[in-house]
Parts: structure tokens; C-alpha cells; sequence
């Protein structure tokens, strides 16, 4: 049953033999009934339907990010997660198979620039470190900017997401956690926000357990 | 609705024409209407986009050499990068970037249109890349009374010679800037110099070097002023080059003397355009 609201040509919420009217932020819809299928669906279709869960999962993981470093959209009614989802399921998403391509995430924008000198080493099995300048080389740069770092471990699929703890200034931070002991590699990324909430673009860092030196020893002997 | 500033210049839209300011001129243009565009249109305007996104870039990074002193050199720079682009030898269009071209266009380019470097110094520098790496720079001995312009002035004018080296990497989205030499004019002749810049560069850079002249008062008791005047200020791009690509010396050695690309979105947009690109 459905409800009507405003008058007998307002809108409706609910189930009306074969349509549904709802509601989305101020906005009101009507569509129709999804239509049941049998068939087996092809291989195109199964990656196609995958692509979405495969970058939500993670997008929603780590939306504290994504509300500090995106630009909120102002003439729209989307908000920055479905503004994240859409970028990135259009650019950071594999042609071919539909996995996600890490390195091609964005999590922030905007006219600071690209902290592209980080650097991040595995100091214990649970411990990471992730390395940046310091030191202002840029107009638009200063001391408190805020840094918001993401760790993401792909094995248990989950992501540490850290807001505002480290600033510039502190040129390092230390990060220890239970999950990555079982990881043999992380994806990082790392973003800062000045104080007038201007952010800078994301940058992508990878990081293994293992040195590709003791790699090849494993490997060949 | 178009109002009239306190210049006397019509700013605003009328109609379907825009009026606004350019370079202390009216101009009248007409409004853009959304147009259907075709495949050859969308690449070439991406590559202007591309190639405006880097000039941005490199005059950002140079932007002690031309702030305030000349407006249109955006488009001059645009327009170099956009020759340098469709010079490449190799890389197709919306599959390349600045480390695909030719850069000889970008050599010569004056950063103040108001004070080009060759109407100011008569005697032009020889410029010459050794071993693919290292610049070399000669400038030849002159008389500085007849070859040099200075402004005119009771005071004693000097004037100082300055070269500065810059290494551009876009992929890796950093900059360089690698000191500077500089020799101060101070007898009438002058001796001239040759100078090699042996610092080692990132391999795969984009290499820059730039000439500029700086005039200064000198006081009875020494002290200096610099004479910051527009008709007085002239820098140009003398050389611009690229550093081959070694595999045993990567980039990330030189990770302390980063300089961030401010604004430098050029790597997105390819990327974006085509997921095979691979930086």
C-alpha cells in the first residue's frame, strides 16, 4: 500500500501495483517494478553487476576521508560519497575485469599541492611508517595542515582511516595495528588540508612486507 | 547587463556579445553556445588543456622571473608548449606530454614581452648540451656602454648576469631548481664566461636553464637597491632539453630537493582519458 502525500496529483511512497514511489532528498521518484529474470547471467553481465559492490565496499570504508578532502558539491543534491563513487568507478575501476586499480583511487582534490615526497616503510610486522617533508616549498602550504592518511589491507578488505591526528610539521607518523600482521601489502594514501579547508590532491603510496631483494631469494634460491 | 568601470571600460554581457578588459584594451567577443563536437575537436581541445595545465606549471616554478612585469605571457607559453606537443616524434596525440616533445620551441622564449633579453644585451649566449646531460653557456666578451642598455639615470647603475637551472619531472610530479651563477658587470668591458653546469639532473627530466639580467642602484657607501622597473626586467628561456632515461639511477634519489608542481593535473587527465596510460 502506498501513501499519497500533498493533494490527489502529489507525491506517493509505497507500492502501487506495478510502480514504487519514493523520496530522496527533496526529490520524488517513481519507478518500476525490477523484473524478475531465470537465465543464468553471461560473464560481461557478472562483472558489470560486481563493478559497483567492489569500489562502494571500499568507499564506505573510508568516507571520513572522503568528507574531509572532497569538495562538497553545492548546485547538486548528490553528496561526496556518491560524487567519490561516481569519479571513481568511471577512472579507477579495470576496463577488462572490473577490479579495482589502487593506484588510480582519489580520495581528495583540490589547489594545494600533491604531497609527492611521502614515503612509507613496514618497521615490525604491525607497524608502518609513512615519511613526509616538512619543510614549506610552496605559497600555499603551512605548518598545520592537516594530514588524513588511509592504510588499506586488501586481504581482510579493510582500511585504517586517520583524520587529523598528524599535522605538517611532524614530517612522520607511526601507525600500529593488529591488521596489518597478516598483510603482505598495503596501499597508502595520504592527502593534507590546509586550515582554510582547502585540500590537495591524493598521493598513492605502495608498500610490501618483503624487499624485492629477500623476494628473489625466496623465489630462486 | 554591462557596466562601465572607473577606467571608462565596459565590463558585462550584453545581448549575446561579452565585453571585457584585455591587457588595458576593450574587447567585445561573443557569448559561447554549447556546440557538438567531433573526435578530432574533443583531442585537440584535451590537448590544449594539457598543454595550458603544463605551462601553468613551469610558470609557476619560474614565477620570480615574470610576476606582475607581463600579462600575455600565459598565452605565449601556451602557445610554446603546444608547438613543443605537436612536434613530437613519436607519441600519438592524447597519448603524450612534455616528455614526448621537441622541446626546442620552448628555447627562446622571453618571460617579459616589454624587455626582451636580445634588445636589452646585444651579445647572445651560446648555449650547448654535452654528453646529453651537461649545459654549457658562453657568453662572449663585450663593452658594456655599447652593447648593455641600462636605464637612464644620475646614479650609478649596475647590473648582475644571472643563469638558473631547472629539472622538470611531470610523470613523478616534482621540480628541480639547481642553484644559480651569476657575474656582476662591473668594468666597461667585459670578459665574458663559459660555464658548465655539471650537476647531476633526474633521469628522464625535462631540463630548463633561464638568463636573466638584474639591474640595481649602487649608493656612495655600497649599499644596493634593486630596480625593479618593467622596461628593465628581462629574463629568457635559453635552453630547454631532455634527460635521457637510466634505469640504474632512479628518480626517488632526489627525493629531498622535491619541489611540488603546483596545480599540475596533467597525468589525471590523461589517465583518465585513457586507462593505458601509465603514469
Amino acid at each position: 500500500m502506498a501513501i499519497l502525500k500533498g493533494g490527489p496529483n502529489g507525491p506517493f511512497r509505497g507500492k502501487v501495483g506495478s510502480v514504487v514511489g519514493s523520496n530522496w532528498r527533496d526529490v520524488d521518484y517513481i519507478k518500476g517494478l525490477t523484473l524478475v529474470k531465470n537465465r543464468k547471467p553471461s560473464e560481461a553481465q557478472i562483472i558489470q553487476r560486481q563493478r559497483f559492490p567492489n569500489i562502494t565496499t571500499f568507499l564506505y570504508q573510508v568516507q571520513d576521508a572522503l568528507n574531509k578532502g572532497w569538495d562538497k558539491p553545492r548546485k547538486t543534491r548528490t553528496t561526496v560519497t556518491n560524487d567519490a563513487v561516481s569519479y571513481n568507478s568511471r577512472h579507477a575501476l579495470h576496463p577488462g575485469c572490473g577490479g579495482i586499480m589502487f593506484q588510480r583511487i582519489k580520495l581528495s582534490d583540490g589547489a594545494l599541492p600533491k604531497p609527492s615526497d611521502s614515503t612509507v616503510t613496514w618497521l615490525s610486522p604491525d607497524t608502518i611508517r609513512i615519511d613526509w617533508n616538512p619543510v614549506i616549498r610552496s605559497f600555499s602550504t603551512c605548518p598545520e595542515d592537516e594530514a588524513t592518511i588511509v592504510i588499506f589491507c586488501p586481504k581482510s578488505w579493510t582500511a585504517l582511516v586517520l583524520v587529523g591526528q598528524y599535522l605538517r610539521r611532524d614530517g612522520k607518523a607511526e601507525i600500529m595495528s593488529s591488521l596489518l600482521e597478516e598483510e603482505d601489502i598495503c596501499h597508502a594514501y595520504i592527502f593534507f588540508t590546509s586550515p582554510k579547508g582547502i585540500s590537495s590532491p591524493t598521493f598513492y603510496m605502495k608498500v610490501c612486507t618483503k624487499t624485492p631483494s629477500e623476494k628473489e631469494v625466496e623465489e630462486f634460491g | 547587463m554591462a557596466i562601465q568601470d572607473k577606467d571608462g571600460f565596459w565590463r558585462g554581457k550584453k545581448g549575446d556579445s561579452i565585453l571585457r578588459r584585455v591587457n588595458n584594451q576593450q574587447v567585445l567577443s561573443q557569448a559561447p553556445k554549447s556546440q557538438k563536437q567531433t573526435g578530432p575537436s574533443i583531442a585537440s581541445s584535451s590537448e590544449f588543456g594539457l598543454a595550458s595545465n603544463t605551462a601553468r606549471a613551469i610558470r609557476m616554478a619560474l614565477a620570480t622571473y615574470h610576476v606582475g612585469l607581463d600579462g600575455s605571457l600565459n598565452n605565449r607559453f601556451n602557445g610554446a608548449v603546444i608547438a613543443a606537443l605537436c612536434q613530437s616524434p613519436e607519441a600519438e596525440s592524447g597519448r603524450r606530454d612534455i616528455h614526448d616533445a621537441e622541446p626546442s620551441p620552448l628555447a627562446g622564449l622571453q618571460f617579459n614581452r616589454h624587455a626582451p633579453l636580445n634588445k636589452l644585451l646585444k651579445v647572445r649566449p651560446q648555449v650547448s648540451i654535452l654528453d646529453n646531460d651537461m649545459l654549457n653557456v658562453t657568453l662572449p666578451g663585450f663593452h658594456a656602454r655599447k652593447e648593455l642598455s641600462y636605464p637612464k639615470s644620475g646614479f650609478h647603475i649596475g647590473c648582475i648576469v644571472r643563469i638558473t637551472q631547472y629539472a622538470f619531472d611531470f610523470r613523478n610530479e616534482f621540480y628541480i631548481q639547481l642553484g644559480f651563477r651569476e657575474v656582476e658587470i662591473t668594468q666597461p668591458q667585459f670578459d665574458g664566461f663559459d660555464w658548465n653546469f655539471d650537476e647531476r639532473l633526474p633521469p628522464g627530466s625535462l631540463a630548463i636553464a633561464c638568463m636573466s639580467l638584474h639591474y640595481y642602484i649602487q649608493g656612495a657607501a655600497g649599499e644596493q637597491k634593486a630596480l625593479n622597473i618593467r622596461e628593465f626586467s628581462p629574463a629568457e628561456l635559453i635552453a630547454a632539453y631532455h634527460i635521457p632515461p637510466d634505469p640504474s639511477h632512479a628518480a626517488t634519489e632526489y627525493r629531498d630537493n622535491y619541489l611540488p608542481l603546483d596545480g599540475y593535473r596533467g597525468n589525471e587527465m590523461l589517465r583518465n582519458k585513457d586507462p593505458r596510460w601509465a603514469w
